[in-house]
């Protein structure tokens, strides 16, 4: 894949369509870890009942490590930490599959996108996309076995140095510095516009 | 499938100098603060996004914090009530940052 790059209509960059395929899939696939992990569930339609009464209820215990990273504990005072997550926990999956399923359709929906090998997302989705590809490399982390900045240094010395012995290990490795080059090129560039913008509003969209 | 270097020092090209002006940190006088930690994963720039973007922060500011949890692992990126502290670990956490809040005393 290409830098990601500042274009009318939002953030280009082209992608090979194995590279679409493979991090598209993983991302689905993530969105799903979450969803089970959680038992989410919508605040829309029939389902906003539910939601509602869930809020009441004792938030589904994550036992998987890198769906905790992604919804950590708030504070070291237990009570409060449980507090916050029975309060919080259910939007903040939601919004994180909601991301997730996002960027996968962004890769995958638009077929003239697809023919021309390019990858398109609009500003308005770009903190989304960004957010989303965060959490897609904590999980890679984890299940990488990644827990300080020297293993990711010796991770990316090892890649860069002839691959890694263990093939499935320099796959994975692969697709979490491939989705880290996506995100550092597509931050460069909405920074850039930030600052361009004279600083508007915190908003998500 | 193509690999491209992202070692996270390579986000670190900001102009240091710029820091000279930066506010002091947080006020001790309010009751809770949010404090963010070093993680292996989130690069630095998008750190640094987040802190300018999100809290309103000027890019030295924004800057010093980030290189601050990179640096020493963890820095108090906003204070005040108990409220507005669960709103910004709540905003972290939907960020992929590593979030914490405490009492300001702790």
């Amino acid at each position: 894949m290409t830098p990601f790059k500042s274009v009318p209509e939002g953030y280009q960059s082209h992608w090979e369509d194995t590279e679409r395929i493979v991090v598209a899939a993983l991302t689905l696939e993530i969105a799903d870890l979450l969803r089970q992990q959680t038992g989410a569930t919508e605040p829309t339609g029939a389902d906003s009942i539910a939601a509602l009464y869930a809020a009441f209820d004792e938030p589904t215990e994550i036992h998987d490590p890198a769906v905790q990273r992604l919804l950590p504990d708030a504070t070291d005072d237990v009570e409060l930490a449980a507090e916050f997550r029975r309060l919080t926990q259910n939007d903040l999956a939601m919004s994180k599959i909601q991301a997730l399923r996002r960027w996968a359709k962004l890769l995958t929906a638009d077929q003239r996108n697809i023919d021309h090998g390019l990858v398109i997302v609009p500003r308005g989705q770009a903190r989304a996309v960004a957010a989303a590809l965060t959490d897609i490399r904590l999980v890679l982390a984890q299940r990488l076995g990644l827990e300080t900045d020297d293993d990711v240094e010796r991770l990316h010395a090892a890649l860069f140095d002839g691959g890694l012995a263990d093939d499935i290990r320099n796959y994975w490795a692969s697709v979490f510095v491939t989705v880290g080059y996506a995100q550092q090129s597509l931050v460069d560039e909405m920074i850039r516009d930030l600052r361009a913008s004279g600083r508007p509003a915190a908003t998500w969209d | 499938m193509t690999v491209a270097p992202v070692l996270p020092d390579q986000a670190l090209d900001y102009d240091l100098a710029e820091q000279a002006d930066v506010d002091e940190q947080a006020h001790t006088a309010e009751p809770w603060i949010t404090i963010v930690w070093n993680d292996p994963v989130n690069l630095m720039n998008y750190v640094a996004f987040v802190f300018e973007s999100y809290f309103g922060y000027p890019e030295a500011k924004a800057n010093k914090l980030m290189l601050q949890v990179h640096k020493e692992g963890k820095a108090v990126v906003s204070s005040g009530s108990m409220e507005r502290m669960e709103a910004d670990v709540q905003a972290m956490h939907g960020y992929g940052l590593w979030a914490t809040m405490q009492r300001a005393s702790d």
